[in-house]
Parts: C-alpha cells; sequence; structure tokens
C-alpha cells in the first residue's frame, strides 16, 4: 500500500479478514451435506485489534480453524440458518469498511482540492 | 509486489523544505536541480504505484488475482498518487516561479 | 471459474452438488414402482455422497465424491397378474419408501437454496469492491 497511515492499513487487512470469513461461510454452505465436514471459520477481529496496536495490522492473523460445534450422525455440524445469517452480517460489515476506506481517500482528494 | 514508497516522500512540504534549503547564493541551475530531484523522487514514487496497480490489473486478468479488494485499493492509489503528483507539481512550480521572481 | 472471485465458484460448485441431489432423488420417486421380474436386480435407489474440496490449502467448495446404491434385492410381493410375474406369481418391486425421498429431497432444496442465496451474496460483494476509490 502507498498510503501507509494505520488507519487505511488497518481497514485494508480489515477487509481482506472480512473475505477470508465470506469463503468460509461459503465453504460450510456448499458443504452442508457432506459427511464428516466440520464448518470452518475466521476469527480475525482480536488479532487485527492487538496488530494494530503494536503498528503492524498486516501482522493479523486472517487463518481458517475447523469449528468443535456437535455434529449430527453423518458427522457433519455446519448449521445452515446460522450460517446465512453470519454471511449476511459479514456483507454489511464489508460494506462498512469499504465506505471507511473510501472516506480515506475522499479526504485525501478533498486535501489537494479535487 | 514491489516495494512502495510512503506518501510521505511526496508531501508538500518535503518539497517547499527542499527548495528553502538551497542558500540565497545558489545559482539559479543549483536551486534547479534540488528541485528537480524533489520531482523526480516524487515521479518514481508514482511509478512504483503504477506498477504495482499495473502487476493487480493482470493478475487479475490471467486470473491469479485473490482479492478483487487488494487490487481495487492498489488502483485507487495508483490514481490518487497521480492526483496528488500533479497537485504537488502544479504549486511546486507556482513556488518555484515566485522564488525565480524575487532573485531579479 | 477463475481464483479471482473464489466465492463465486464455491457457491456455484455446492450449487451443482445439490442439482445432482435432487436429480437422484427425482429419479428414485419415478421408479418408485418400476416392477422387475423376480430373477432381475430391483431398482436400485441412488444416494449422493458429497466431499469438500481444497485447491492449494484454500477452499473450494464441494463436489459429488461418489454415487451409492441401495440393496437390488427389492420387496417381492404377491401379484399374479403382472406380466412380469414368476411361477409363483411374484414380482420385485424397488426397495424405495417415499417418506425418505421426500426427506432427502427436502434437505437438498434446502442446501441448493442456500447456495443460491450465497451466490448472489458473494456477486453482490464483488461488485462493491470493484466500487473502492469511486
Amino acid at each position: 500500500m502507498i498510503i501507509s497511515d494505520l488507519t487505511t492499513r488497518t481497514l485494508a487487512q480489515a477487509l481482506r479478514g472480512l473475505e477470508a470469513q465470506q469463503e468460509a461461510h461459503q465453504q460450510n454452505i456448499a458443504n452442508v451435506e457432506t459427511p464428516g465436514y466440520l464448518a470452518r471459520r475466521v476469527d480475525f477481529e482480536h488479532s487485527l485489534r492487538r496488530a494494530m496496536e503494536t503498528g503492524r495490522p498486516e501482522r493479523a492473523d486472517l487463518s481458517m480453524t475447523n469449528t468443535v460445534d456437535p455434529t449430527r450422525i453423518d458427522g457433519n455440524n455446519v448449521r445452515l440458518d446460522r450460517e446465512l445469517t453470519d454471511l449476511a452480517q459479514n456483507s454489511l460489515r464489508q460494506q462498512l469498511v469499504t465506505e471507511a476506506i473510501n472516506h480515506q481517500y475522499r479526504l485525501i482528494r478533498t486535501a489537494i482540492g479535487r | 509486489m514491489t516495494e512502495i514508497n510512503p506518501v510521505s516522500n511526496v508531501s508538500v512540504g518535503d518539497l517547499g523544505g527542499k527548495a528553502a534549503a538551497t542558500r540565497l547564493g545558489d545559482t539559479t541551475s543549483e536551486r534547479a536541480d534540488a528541485f528537480g530531484d524533489s520531482i523526480g523522487g516524487a515521479l518514481r514514487g508514482l511509478q512504483d504505484a503504477e506498477a504495482s496497480a499495473d502487476a493487480a490489473a493482470l493478475a487479475g486478468a490471467t486470473g491469479d488475482l485473490s482479492s478483487i479488494s487488494d487490487y481495487m485499493i492498489a488502483a485507487t492509489e495508483a490514481q490518487l498518487m497521480t492526483e496528488v503528483t500533479v497537485a504537488v507539481r502544479n504549486r511546486a512550480i507556482e513556488s518555484f516561479n515566485e522564488i525565480m521572481r524575487m532573485q531579479v | 471459474m477463475a481464483g479471482t472471485f473464489h466465492s463465486l465458484s464455491i457457491a456455484a460448485s455446492g450449487m451443482d452438488v445439490y442439482q445432482k441431489w435432487l436429480e437422484a432423488v427425482a429419479d428414485n420417486v419415478a421408479n418408485i414402482n418400476t416392477i422387475r421380474a423376480t430373477d432381475q436386480p430391483a431398482y436400485q435407489e441412488r444416494f449422493i455422497v458429497a466431499a469438500s474440496v481444497e485447491e492449494n490449502g484454500r477452499p473450494a467448495g464441494a463436489v459429488v465424491a461418489r454415487a451409492e446404491f441401495g440393496s437390488p434385492d427389492g420387496i417381492i410381493h404377491y401379484d399374479p397378474l403382472h406380466p412380469l410375474a414368476d411361477a409363483e406369481g411374484m414380482v420385485k418391486a424397488p426397495d424405495v419408501n417415499l417418506s425418505d425421498q421426500m426427506t432427502h429431497m427436502l434437505a437438498a432444496q434446502r442446501a441448493y437454496q442456500a447456495n443460491v442465496a450465497a451466490f448472489e451474496r458473494a456477486r453482490d460483494a464483488y461488485m462493491r469492491a470493484l466500487e473502492i476509490g469511486r
């Protein structure tokens, strides 16, 4: 990134985290009937907050882990209703972060008088 | 991704500072050189930004791009760098001309 | 689909798997009354078994791992007037239970629709990402 202030870098990393979360939800929904499949999730918020506090938001952990929720008879533990509502919420959060990033860019444009 | 220079390399303050750092006794050509260095640095920063945006666009075209937002952020920042550089250059040229007029 | 719009291909793979499920269930229901002679295998119920896919450590949706089939033994019952009846008047019917098929159909339909919704969400998210900086 060129724009190197902490806010913009953190926002960009948050967007990457939300995209990874979206992929996890998509994968769970595609595999809702796969025997033995454990729902995946991405928990990046805590890691991002700590990474931001040290000034290096790029260090946030965006990796996917398996959940340990109880499984059904076929070994699958995906809860479809939960995945769909989480996906909807993820969408809204992405919109929010995108708007915040655009706001940063608009500030720069205003500063140079455009 | 290529190494990107932080935007502080092209802040107006830096350019003003470099021009002001030349002493009154410097010849016109010496001041022009210092000024040219500043603009050159700004343009290199812009080139870096455009290179990374180009690389991301190419990755998108060949299906290697893993994050749309990364590409859009790189492209927007390249665009912004252009706008910042143009604005800075215009204002720098104005100040430069003023300094030149003061000498007479 | 290219790796760029990755979430779309994940959702599309899900739609594909549950589409095939629904086809298998439709087949099973269509053949629920397919009578065969007792020396023939019965119509066998078809199950679709899904598996998750990964590409380079990244989730890549689901696929049909294999089809499984029910028993070819079927259910033998007395129907002497049937053209395929054997010497004892027995025929072979498929061992397919309609209410089981309905359960499978509902599960497959729900999963299919969820993947359609997920596809649309992914598409909208990508479209918004393309608006960054505008």
